[in-house]
């Protein structure tokens, strides 16, 4: 065996499972790439240009916060509930895929490669607020045995599970962005021992997906109520619709 | 439930996978008739250097790199799980599988019964003999048979023979249009055996099988099952018949199982044990028509590259692709690249239309080798993917640039083993053009004499 060939490759893509290639220099044998994803992989799973202030969606030129923003601060209910949304990617087919491999398939060690990019989105935006994971419900803990969320929240800090989400209420994903809008629901509630931990402090939500940003909110409400000072959001993924789709819905 | 035993035997399962309540499964597992044992065993850590390893029950991957920690909710302790098959449903440390220690369905006595009528050449059945021979015992067989020699019909005799016996058998091949192709066969030739077919999605999955024809990645939810092995085309599996793909055939071989393994380019490690007299083999030199293997005809193709970089179609190329077309002779034409794939089919586009290129991400690959099949396409211009499978009557084949690296000794030999298949038209012409000739093209050569010779090769 050659030199080269023990500096050529690397440990497996956590995508693609191909060995990630390792430039031969002095340089990458010193200090070697801790790239998880291999460089194909890598180049499908872009960062989000600077966007909506508020939830991290691609802007129009003559825009200064999205159509979804826009309609969040038109409802008296759910103003200001949180500061800020950061998303890192968009949610795309390459993006999508590696989400459910990780969540639903239960191929945990997929966040390992994007915990360089919320690591530093984190010390970034947030640098000195705690990470509350959005919880899930104990039937979707016990038939994924981990919780994505918290697995993030981790990389940042000691997740402060201070929510709790006590029975499914109807599934998420199958009700309308509308009906989430209005509908008045508290899936989330708040761990009463715990108001010490929060009291006057800037939380931040941490979830997998920002889809229509119900969420956030949602689960933003008891924190406020029970304390906190001020909530934000930071989510791996954004879902991206381009306006001349007809805006966001 | 009364379809415990038929869904649960010689199997090895996750908790997910089983379609039974707690309430059913308590009272088996009191009984012992359903034990668990844990999905990944780890041994304890010892000093800096030895860190701990782990081994998974499921896929028999021991590969460091798979086996990562993961914040589990289900155990406190630190729990890790196997990446290596978590598309199967994810398996970690406190994760048990379940295996049946009940009475288990057995086939019935007539199922060993085989319609199939053919005679087989001497040397099918000297191997099918050597097969036989074995049966009962744990045993190990490789059958090193030429591309075309018919290995399907002599796998009958010691599949009747365990079928009889009352005992499970088992044919695992790489590739899930194999398991297609062989299920009618199958089913045809033993027609009163419960004959299923395994592979992602498909129907037969919890269905119990006298003969199951099976993926090699179904295969890792069985357990104990086989008392006869079948291991097809063990040099087309990823990465080789490596150890954890042997260990996994192992696994779902009964301890006395005869386990086959069926080539026609046994790998290095498999050559090794030949020679050294640790793996038994039986050599099927000829074809089931009794023909020669076509010899490969060299032709120099100076400058292939440049010439490809330049759209510049080589005149040998151009010229042997019109014979082609004036014979009306369908022809494969293995280049080393997709971009040499593509290129070369849009040069020979003008001399006949339907001509077209197949790559392994081609989304139209499936309907193009049908068409090919169909004759509708007189000349595939393809990747090394389509090296084994495709079986087209009176074809030639030509490999594009055949002095690059991908071609190996093996590969040339498969792709040659598609000219000259079917009894009508047993000579084909195998033509490589290439730019010098390399170690894999003589190799090459020397395995197709000496098997014309009836003697096995050294070396491959
Ligand atoms: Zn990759
Ligand atoms: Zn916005
Ligand atoms: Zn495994
Ligand atoms: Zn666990």
């Amino acid at each position: 065996m050659h030199l080269r060939d023990l500096t050529a490759t690397g440990p497996p893509c956590l995508a693609c499972h191909t060995p990630i290639a390792q430039p031969v220099s002095w340089r990458a044998l010193l200090i070697p790439d801790k790239d998880k994803f291999c460089h194909a992989c890598r180049s499908q799973l872009c960062l989000l240009p600077e966007g909506c202030p508020g939830c991290s969606h691609p802007l129009l030129p003559q825009e200064t916060s999205c159509y979804s923003c826009r309609k969040w601060d038109q409802s008296l209910h759910w103003r200001g509930l949180i500061n800020q949304n950061v998303a890192i990617y968009p949610y795309n087919d390459f993006c999508r895929n590696l989400v459910a491999r990780w969540k639903y398939r239960g191929d945990a060690a997929i966040a390992e490669g994007f915990r360089p990019a919320f690591v530093k989105a984190y010390k970034r935006h947030f640098p000195d607020c705690l990470p509350v994971p959005i919880p899930l419900a104990p039937e979707r803990l016990l038939e994924r045995g981990f919780n994505q969320a918290e697995q993030l929240a981790s990389f940042v800090g000691e997740p402060v599970n201070v929510l709790k989400r006590p029975e499914m209420a109807e599934k998420q994903s199958k009700t309308s962005y509308a009906g989430r809008l209005n509908g008045d629901s508290r899936p989330f509630v708040f761990d009463n021992h715990r108001e010490f931990a929060i009291k006057d402090r800037h939380l931040l939500l941490i979830d997998d997906i920002y889809t229509t940003g119900a969420t956030v909110r949602k689960a933003a409400r008891p924190l406020l109520e029970a304390g906190a000072a001020a909530v934000s959001a930071l989510t791996l993924a954004r879902a991206v619709k381009l306006a001349d789709e007809g805006g966001f819905v | 439930m009364s379809n415990m035993p038929a869904f649960l035997a010689g199997r090895r399962l996750l908790r997910a996978e089983l379609p039974f309540s707690d309430d059913e499964l308590a009272p088996h597992l009191a009984a012992g008739t359903i034990r668990t044992t844990p999905g990944i065993s780890t041994t304890r850590a010892e000093r800096l250097l030895r860190p701990a390893r782990h081994f998974c029950h499921r896929c028999c991957t021991t590969d460091a790199h798979q086996f990562q920690p993961f914040p589990c909710a289900t155990c406190a302790a630190p729990c890790v799980y196997c990446r290596n098959c978590v598309v199967m449903g994810r398996v970690s440390s406190c994760t048990p599988l379940y295996t049946w220690h009940g009475a288990a369905p057995r086939p019935r006595a007539d199922a060993g019964a085989c319609a199939f009528s053919g005679t087989l050449t001497l040397s099918q059945q000297k191997a099918a003999d050597a097969i036989t021979a074995r049966l009962g015992q744990a045993s190990e067989l490789l059958i090193f048979a030429v591309c075309g020699a018919g290995k399907t019909e002599l796998l009958f005799p010691a599949i009747s023979e365990t079928l009889a016996a009352g005992r499970r058998a088992l044919i695992a091949t790489p590739r899930a249009d194999v398991v297609h192709e062989l299920l009618p066969r199958m089913r045809s030739a033993f027609p009163n055996a419960r004959v299923t077919g395994l592979y992602g999605g498909s129907e037969d999955r919890n269905a119990y099988g006298d003969l199951v024809i099976s993926t090699t990645h179904q295969l890792r939810r069985f357990h104990h099952a086989f008392h006869l092995t079948i291991v097809d085309e063990i040099d087309a599996f990823p990465y080789t018949f490596d150890a954890t793909l042997r260990h996994a055939v192992s696994e779902a071989a009964h301890p006395s199982a005869c386990r086959v393994y069926l080539t026609a380019t046994p790998g290095r490690a498999e050559l090794a044990r030949m020679k050294h007299g640790t793996l038994d083999y039986a050599l099927i030199p000829r074809r089931f028509h009794g023909h020669d293997l076509p010899e490969l005809n060299f032709t120099w193709c100076t400058g292939w590259k440049k010439a490809l970089e330049k759209q510049r179609l080589p005149k040998p190329v151009a010229a042997w692709c019109e014979a082609q077309l004036h014979h009306k002779k369908p022809a494969m034409m293995f280049v080393p690249s997709k971009t040499a794939a593509e290129t070369l089919a849009a040069m020979l586009h003008p001399l006949h239309p339907a001509i077209t290129s197949v790559h392994a991400e081609d989304p139209a690959r499936k309907a193009k080798v049908e068409a090919f099949r169909r004759g509708e396409i007189p000349i595939l211009v393809t990747t090394t993917i389509l090296e084994r499978g495709v079986t087209v009557p009176g074809a030639n084949v030509a490999l594009f640039g055949a002095d690059d690296n991908i071609f190996t000794a093996a590969a040339i030999i498969q792709m040659a083993g598609r000219a000259g298949r079917s009894a009508d038209e047993p000579d084909g012409d195998v033509r490589l053009f290439h730019d010098g000739r390399t170690n894999a093209m003589f190799q090459a050569g020397r395995y197709i004499e000496a098997m014309n010779a009836g003697t096995a090769p050294k070396t491959i």
